[in-house]
Formats: structure tokens, C-alpha cells, sequence
């Protein structure tokens, strides 16, 4: 599981960590089951304080990706899965919004509308 | 990624496979002629096994024959399959040590089994214990000594490296951006069932009561501990390197990412590169060795390469040269 955090960007940094988590598992680098590294051991590797990684966390555990249980950790959930049709659709909304040189902001804003 | 290729011609290994299969065979076919034709000669019961000092077993000539063949076609099976599952990245001493196991062990039984019967000829009294065991002794200094000559006439031949797999293009890292990556190398099924069996058979003993002594048993406690303890590696690559750390935090491989000198995606055979799995040492590196197939190879400027059987192995070496380069610009 790779995790890249800009601390550049106006994007708040707990959402990127979140962003990242669940782009892996769009990916398949992430598997349901799988136990994901401590916040305090991530939070070390990425020079991030520990309850910004647990804001995070706690954003994909409402989302339902993974489970976060005392002396556990976060575990990734069944639902990963299911982001497999998602991730498929992906590329070629990105391939679209490319050719009409939209920006990912723009096509942000377009899915949000949608909703 | 590509497989490593054969570093053994087919005529070179079908030559090995040949000897370690062929020579206990032969040797088998010629213990049982010679046994043969000392027929005549041979008490009706042959005395094959003892007991105190006097034997206390016998045979015929058919169930000895059956012996010296099978144990032959045994040892025979066992180290040509061995030699067939000799690739690249063996060591070329490896299939000449094979054959010379294969023709050490089967000429140190034939010799064995076929002087104790051929001491029985001629109306001789049946064998003590002692002079069956000169026989065994005289088979294993026999073995040793074709052993030896198996393994300097054993074709040879220079050792092909594997492909070279070039460094792994780095991820590019922003000079703010921070990045970690994490995985899990663990066992494949194989690896798991071959645990599975070796755990079954030490508890299994120690429950059934075969391995009762107090030190035995703290014995295989420590065996089961230490193994597990190699089952499941956490594997980061972070700012600060390269870290593999076992199921309870120990033991730990560290490389410093001021010692990389580079990561790339290699092909890995457990078997043949490191003997087996776990935490293993081959060809020169280190290896966290849970399966065959793709791993990363981290390469130090101090100490061996280090080799982890992972998962994603391409994103962690990219993101590992990624920060070598960030660190280097």
C-alpha cells in the first residue's frame, strides 16, 4: 500500500492519507481481510501527527472500508471488493475528461453534481 | 519480469539427473547380480538383521535382492528428482553434490547389505554384530571415497546469472512530499501446509507422550516460536529505508536509506536460490523467503543484498529509489 501526502496541497492532509488508502484499494494492492499498518506507525514513517492519520481512518471506517477495532487496527472490510466495478469505470472517465481537458477539479465539481 | 532462465543446457542436466538416478540404480542391479552369484556358496538363511551380539534376524536371497533394489530406486528417485529441480540459479556445485549424495548414500547401503551377506559364504558361522558392523563402516568409508570421485568427475560447468533485472524506475517524490509504502510478505500454500505438518508432528509428539523429556519439550516450544516468528514479515519502505520486520517485531532487517544503493523487482525460487523458506541465505544475499515468484531486492553499499518475497514488490522498490534519488538531487 502506497501513501503520498502533499503537504502543499489545499487538500487537508487526513483527507489525502483517506484519498490514498482508498485509491489502493481501488488499485487491488489492498485486500479485504488485510491488516493495515498501526496510525502511530504511519504517522512516524509520514512525519504526520498521529490523530491526522486516525481522522482518516475514521473517514474510511464511515465509509465503510475498513473496520477500526481496539488492538486490532484497521482491517479492510468486505466492501473492497466492491469497489472493483468502480475502479473499472475509472479510466475511462479520467481518459474523457483528459480529452476535453478538463482539469480533476472540474471533473470533481461535474461528479458532484451528478450526485 | 522475467523467469530466470536455465543455466543448465538440457544435455547438462539431463546428464545429472542421469548419474544421481542412474549410479543407485546400477549399483543397486549389480549388488543383487553379485549376491547372485555367490548363491551356491550361501547358508539357506541369510542373517540380515541383530540384536545383542548375535543376529537375530534372517532372509532368502529374493527378499535381500528386493531390499538392496528398493533402497536403491529409492534413493535413486529421490536425488534425480532432486537434480531435476536444479534451475539457473542453483549453484552449479549443487547438482555435482547432488550426484555425489546420490551415489555416497547408495554405494555406502549396497556395500553394507551385500558384505554382510557376502561374509555369510561358504558355510561360514552366521556373522557376529560386530563383524556386520565392520561391514556398514566399510560401506560408508566406500561411499564416502565414491562419493568424492562422483563429485569430481559430475559435469561442471560456469554458472549463467540469471537475467538482470534493471533498477526500478523511482517514483518521483516532490522535495516536501512525504510517502511510505507498506506490505505483508507471507506463506504461500505450499510453504503453509509443509508448517502445518511440521507443527502437527512436533505436538503431535510431544502430546502422544514420544517426546516427553523436559528439555525436549522446551525444545520444541523454542522450535515453534522462533519458526512462527519468520511466518509474516511487515515490510515498509519509508523515509528513513527499507525495514522487514518478522510476526512479533523480531527479528528485523534495516537498511538505512543512506545504504541503498538501489531496489529492483526480481524472480525468486525458494527452493533452488535459498534451499527453502523463511529467513534464509543465498547466493550471496539475504532473504525473507515466504514463496516463489516476483520480490524485491534491496542492494547496500554495506552488507548483502537483501531479498523479500512480496507482494507489489515493483511500487515498493520504485517508491525505495524514488527516495534515494530525492535524497541524492
Amino acid at each position: 500500500m502506497l501513501i503520498r501526502i502533499d503537504p502543499g496541497s489545499s487538500v487537508p492532509l487526513f483527507e489525502q492519507f483517506a484519498a490514498s488508502v482508498r485509491a489502493e484499494v481501488l488499485r487491488g494492492a489492498v485486500t479485504p481481510g488485510e491488516r493495515l499498518p498501526s496510525a502511530r506507525d504511519l504517522a512516524a514513517s509520514l512525519e504526520l501527527n498521529m490523530h491526522t492519520v486516525l481522522r482518516g481512518y475514521q473517514l474510511l471506517r464511515d465509509e465503510g472500508l475498513i473496520e477500526l477495532r481496539r488492538g486490532r487496527g484497521a482491517v479492510v472490510t468486505e466492501r473492497a471488493r466492491d469497489y472493483a466495478a468502480l475502479a473499472a469505470l475509472l479510466p475511462t472517465l479520467v481518459a474523457e475528461a483528459k480529452r476535453l481537458d478538463l482539469s480533476p477539479t472540474a471533473l470533481a465539481a461535474l461528479i458532484r453534481e451528478a450526485y | 519480469m522475467t523467469q530466470p532462465r536455465s543455466a543448465y543446457t538440457r544435455r547438462q542436466k539431463g546428464a545429472i539427473v542421469a548419474l544421481a538416478g542412474g549410479v543407485p540404480l546400477l549399483l543397486g542391479v549389480a549388488g543383487v547380480l553379485l549376491v547372485a552369484s555367490w548363491l551356491p556358496d550361501l547358508p539357506e538363511r541369510i542373517a540380515i538383521h541383530w540384536g545383542g551380539s548375535k543376529p537375530d534376524g534372517f532372509a532368502g536371497f529374493w527378499e535381500i535382492a528386493g531390499t538392496v533394489l528398493w533402497l536403491n530406486v529409492l534413493l535413486g528417485g529421490v536425488f534425480s528428482v532432486a537434480a531435476a529441480s536444479l534451475t539457473t540459479a542453483s549453484s552449479p556445485v549443487r547438482g555435482r553434490l547432488l550426484v555425489a549424495a546420490g551415489v555416497a548414500s547408495s554405494a555406502a547401503v549396497t556395500v553394507g547389505l551385500v558384505g554382510t551377506v557376502g561374509i555369510q559364504r561358504g558355510g561360514a558361522a552366521a556373522p557376529d554384530t560386530l563383524q556386520a558392523g565392520q561391514c556398514l563402516l566399510v560401506g560408508v568409508a566406500v561411499g564416502l571415497v565414491l562419493g568424492a570421485v562422483a563429485f569430481l568427475v559430475a559435469p561442471r560447468f560456469e554458472r549463467v546469472d540469471p537475467d538482470v533485472e534493471p533498477q526500478t524506475d523511482p517514483i518521483e517524490l516532490s522535495a516536501e512530499e512525504r510517502a511510505v509504502w507498506t506490505g505483508v510478505a507471507a506463506p504461500d500454500r505450499r510453504f503453509l501446509l509443509l508448517y502445518a505438518a511440521i507443527v502437527v508432528l512436533l505436538v503431535g509428539g510431544t502430546v502422544v507422550g514420544a517426546i516427553d523429556q523436559p528439555v525436549a519439550v522446551v525444545a520444541v516450544a523454542a522450535v515453534l516460536l522462533v519458526s512462527a516468528s519468520v511466518l509474516r514479515w511487515r515490510v515498509v519502505v519509508s523515509r528513513t529505508g527499507f525495514t522487514a520486520r518478522g510476526l512479533f517485531g523480531l527479528p528485523v532487517l534495516r537498511v538505512p536509506l543512506s545504504e541503498v544503493e538501489g531496489a529492483r523487482v526480481v524472480p525468486v525460487e525458494a527452493m533452488s536460490q535459498f534451499g527453502g523458506w523463511g529467513l534464509r541465505f543465498g547466493g550471496g544475499r539475504v532473504g525473507v523467503i515466504l514463496r516463489s515468484g516476483e520480490g524485491i531486492e534491496v542492494t547496500r553499499s554495506r552488507g548483502r543484498a537483501i531479498v523479500v518475497t512480496v507482494d507489489d514488490a515493483t511500487t515498493a522498490a520504485a517508491l525505495l529509489n524514488g527516495f534515494v534519488a530525492r535524497a541524492a538531487a
